[in-house]
C-alpha cells in the first residue's frame, strides 16, 4: 500500500500554485534539442516536463541565489548617503520534478549560508521554497550520484519524493510537514509499491581518491586538466553546490546599487588581487582548487561533499571535463606520493 | 562508445597516429593538440607529448572542438612547437590568428584533417550541424599535412547566410525581442568566449573592473552589453566555426549574431575571414577602395 499522486492530480496542484500567484519552477523542454531539459519558472502545467531526460542542463539553484540580485539601492542626500533595501517579499515557489541531486544540494548550500553569516536573501528565498523530487528512471553516463553517497531516489533535502508507479501515476513519500500541506487531500491509496531504481553504478573510489586529493594541491594531475580547461565558469555556474558569488557597485552618476553576481573559481579574475599578484596564477591552480574545495576543505569544514554526483560539470563543459573525469583520474594514482608538479 | 567507424574514417585515424608520431619522435614537435578517446561516449582535446601514446588520437564527426582556442594560451606559447589537428573553420582561424600577429606560424605545424560535418550522430550519417551544410571548406587549404580526401565545393553567399536571412524577415521588434528574450538565460559563464579562438584578449573589457566598463551582472543590460561587444569585437574576424553556440550551456544561438556582421563584411567589402592567407585584417587596413556607402 502506498500513497499516490495521479499525472492529472500532479499537474492541478502545479495549476493551483499558478492560480493562486505563486511561483512554480520545474525542468521544461528544450526546443530542437530532443533529450535535454531546463528548469524554468512554468506559467502553464503543461509544461513541466517529467521524462524524456535524465537531468536538467541548467539548476535550480537560481530559485535561491539568483544569478544576479540587487542587494540594496544608494541614493545620494546632499551629503548623506541613503540605503535602501529590496522589500518584495519573496514569492513562495515550488520546485516539482528535480531530481535527488538537486534537492540534495539545499543542504548543503545552506550549511554555508548559515554559517559565520546568516544570509538574509538566500535564507527568505529558502524558506519559501517546497521541494517535490521526481526518483530517476534513466541515468547518462554523466551522473554519478551513487559515487557521492546518493542515489536515484536519495531523500535528502526533499520535502516529498515521487516515483513512477507502473501505471504511469506517482508513488508520494511526504518527508516534511511543506510536503504534508502540499500534498493535502490530494492523495490516493494504491495497492503498487514502486520499484527502487538502482542508479549509475559506482564509477570511483572516492575514499582513495579523496586521500589523493588531500595530498594533490600542486600535482600533475592539474596540469593536465589545466591544459584541457578553457577557463569558462559553465561547470561552476550549472552546479547546483557551486555557491561563490562576487559583490559589485553599479554606479548611475552619483547614485547606484550594490548587486551580488555568481562567480567562479575558474575565471583569473575570481582571486586576482588589487595589487595584480594572482596567487591562484594559472588554470592548474583553478582546477586543483575546484576540486579540493569540493572534496577535501569543504568536507573538513562542514561535512559533506560539495557535491551530488548530478554530471552538469561534465553535461555542459566544452571540453568533456567534470568531476568524475577527474576523479577517477585522482584516483588512479597511489594515496602517499609527493604529487609535485 | 563513438560510432562504428567507417573503414576510411579508420584510415584517417591511422594517417593522423602516424603523422603525429613522426612529428614527436623526430622532435619537430614538443607537442600535438588533437582528439582524442578514453573510452567515452565523445572525444575530448588532449595535448599528447609521447610518441608512443598517439593511439589516443581520433577524427570523427564528434570532433567539433575548435581546438585553436588553445594557441594563444600562455602554457601552449611556452611549448614550442605545436602541431594541432584543424578541420577547414578552424585553420580559418589560424590565418586570422597569424593576419594579426598572435602566432609565429613557423612555431605551428597545422594537421589539416578533411572533415565532412561535425554534430552529434543521429543515425543518418548526415552532418547533424546545419552550419556543416553551407560550409566550403571541408578540406584545410593551407595545412602542413592533409589527411583524408574531400572537395571544397563553392557555396553561394546565399546559402551561407540563409539562417540569417530568414532570421532578418522579422521585425526589428521581433529580433530584439527574441535576443533579450535568449540572453535572459545568460548566466555570464563566458564559455562562448573562451572557446572561441579569436577572443584571445589577454585581459577581456568585461574582465576590466579599474573602471569597470561593461555591468558583470548576467541581468538584461549587462548580458545584452556583454553579447553586442562580443559580436563587434569579432566583426570582419569570426570564421562562423560555430564554437561559441555549442559551448552555450543555455543554447543560444550565437552564431547568428556573429553572422549579421560577416555577412556585413562580405557584402560591403567582399571580405571573409580566414579565407585568404595573404589577406590583411579587414579593420586593420584602410584601402581608398572601401565603400562608404553605410556613411549617412
Amino acid at each position: 500500500m502506498s500513497d499516490c499522486i495521479s499525472r492529472t492530480g500532479l499537474r492541478s496542484l502545479v495549476d493551483q500554485w499558478l492560480g493562486d500567484g505563486r511561483r512554480v519552477v520545474g525542468p521544461t523542454r528544450v526546443e530542437d534539442r530532443p533529450g535535454t531539459a531546463r528548469f524554468a519558472a512554468l506559467t502553464d502545467s503543461e509544461q513541466l516536463l517529467l521524462e524524456g531526460f535524465s537531468h536538467p542542463v541548467n539548476t535550480a539553484k537560481e530559485y535561491v541565489l539568483p544569478k544576479s540580485e540587487k542587494l540594496y539601492d544608494y541614493i545620494r542626500e546632499g551629503r548623506q548617503v541613503r540605503l535602501s533595501e529590496p522589500d518584495a517579499e519573496p514569492v513562495p515557489t515550488l520546485l516539482i520534478g528535480c531530481r535527488p541531486c538537486d534537492a540534495a544540494a539545499f543542504p548543503i548550500m545552506d550549511a554555508v549560508m548559515n554559517w559565520d553569516f546568516r544570509d538574509l536573501q538566500y535564507n527568505r528565498r529558502r524558506a519559501e521554497l517546497t521541494v517535490v523530487t521526481l526518483a530517476c528512471t534513466t541515468w547518462d553516463e554523466c551522473c554519478f550520484c551513487t559515487s557521492v553517497n546518493l542515489g536515484p531516489a536519495a531523500e535528502r533535502g526533499s520535502d516529498a519524493l515521487l516515483l513512477e508507479l507502473p501505471d504511469g501515476s506517482y508513488q508520494v513519500r511526504v518527508l516534511t510537514d511543506a510536503g504534508r500541506r502540499t500534498f493535502s487531500g490530494r492523495l490516493q491509496t494504491s495497492d503498487q509499491e514502486a520499484d527502487l531504481p538502482v542508479g549509475p553504478r559506482p564509477a570511483v573510489n572516492l575514499a582513495h581518491a579523496r586521500q589523493v586529493l588531500a595530498e594533490s594541491f600542486d600535482s600533475p594531475i592539474w596540469t593536465e586538466a589545466g591544459l584541457r580547461c578553457v577557463g569558462c565558469g559553465s561547470c561552476t555556474y550549472t552546479c547546483p553546490t557551486c555557491h561563490c558569488f562576487d559583490i559589485v557597485d553599479e554606479p548611475h552618476g552619483a547614485d547606484g546599487c550594490r548587486v551580488r553576481n555568481w562567480d567562479s573559481c575558474q575565471f583569473a579574475g575570481f582571486t586576482a588581487h588589487a595589487s595584480g599578484h594572482n596567487p591562484r596564477a594559472d588554470q592548474a591552480a583553478r582546477q586543483s582548487q575546484r576540486y579540493l574545495h569540493k572534496f577535501v576543505t569543504y568536507p573538513e569544514k562542514f561535512g559533506d561533499y560539495l557535491c551530488t554526483g548530478c554530471g552538469n560539470c561534465h553535461r555542459n563543459c566544452p571540453v568533456n571535463l567534470g568531476v568524475l573525469r577527474v576523479l577517477q583520474a585522482v584516483a588512479a594514482r597511489p594515496a602517499g606520493g609527493s604529487g609535485r608538479r | 562508445m563513438t560510432e562504428q567507424k567507417t573503414a576510411a574514417s579508420q584510415v584517417v585515424e591511422q594517417r593522423l597516429r602516424e603523422t603525429c608520431r613522426e612529428l614527436l619522435s623526430a622532435g619537430t614537435v614538443q607537442v600535438v593538440i588533437g582528439y582524442g578517446s578514453d573510452g567515452g561516449a565523445a572525444p575530448q582535446p588532449v595535448f599528447v607529448t609521447d610518441p608512443d601514446a598517439v593511439d589516443q588520437l581520433v577524427f570523427d564527426q564528434q570532433c567539433h572542438h575548435n581546438l585553436t582556442t588553445y594557441l594563444t594560451r600562455a602554457e601552449v606559447r611556452a611549448m614550442s612547437r605545436v602541431a594541432i589537428v584543424v578541420k577547414g573553420c578552424d585553420e580559418r582561424a589560424v590565418l586570422v590568428l597569424e593576419q594579426e600577429s598572435q602566432i609565429d606560424r613557423d612555431q605551428v605545424y597545422l594537421i589539416g584533417v578533411a572533415c565532412t560535418g561535425t554534430g552529434k550522430p543521429d543515425g543518418t550519417g548526415q552532418p547533424v550541424s546545419p552550419r556543416c551544410r553551407s560550409c566550403d571548406v571541408h578540406l584545410p587549404r593551407h595545412s602542413d599535412a592533409v589527411i583524408g580526401e574531400v572537395e571544397n565545393l563553392p557555396v553561394e553567399a546565399t546559402a551561407r547566410y540563409a539562417r540569417l536571412e530568414e532570421f532578418m524577415r522579422r521585425s526589428p521588434q521581433e529580433r530584439f525581442t527574441y535576443w533579450m528574450d535568449e540572453f535572459s538565460r545568460c548566466t555570464r559563464c563566458y564559455a562562448c568566449r573562451q572557446v572561441c579562438p579569436l577572443c584571445y584578449c589577454r585581459v577581456c573589457v568585461m574582465d576590466k573592473n579599474r573602471p569597470q566598463t561593461v555591468d558583470t551582472s548576467a541581468h538584461p543590460r549587462g548580458t545584452l552589453a556583454f553579447h553586442i561587444t562580443r559580436a563587434f569585437h569579432l566583426a570582419g574576424r569570426c570564421v562562423d566555426c560555430g564554437a561559441c553556440a555549442r559551448a552555450c550551456p543555455a543554447g543560444i544561438d550565437l552564431g547568428l549574431l556573429n553572422a549579421s556582421l560577416a555577412r556585413a563584411a562580405e557584402s560591403e567589402f567582399g571580405f571573409r575571414a580566414g579565407m585568404d592567407a595573404d589577406a590583411a585584417p579587414l579593420l586593420g587596413e584602410y584601402s581608398t577602395r572601401d565603400r562608404e556607402g553605410f556613411i549617412k
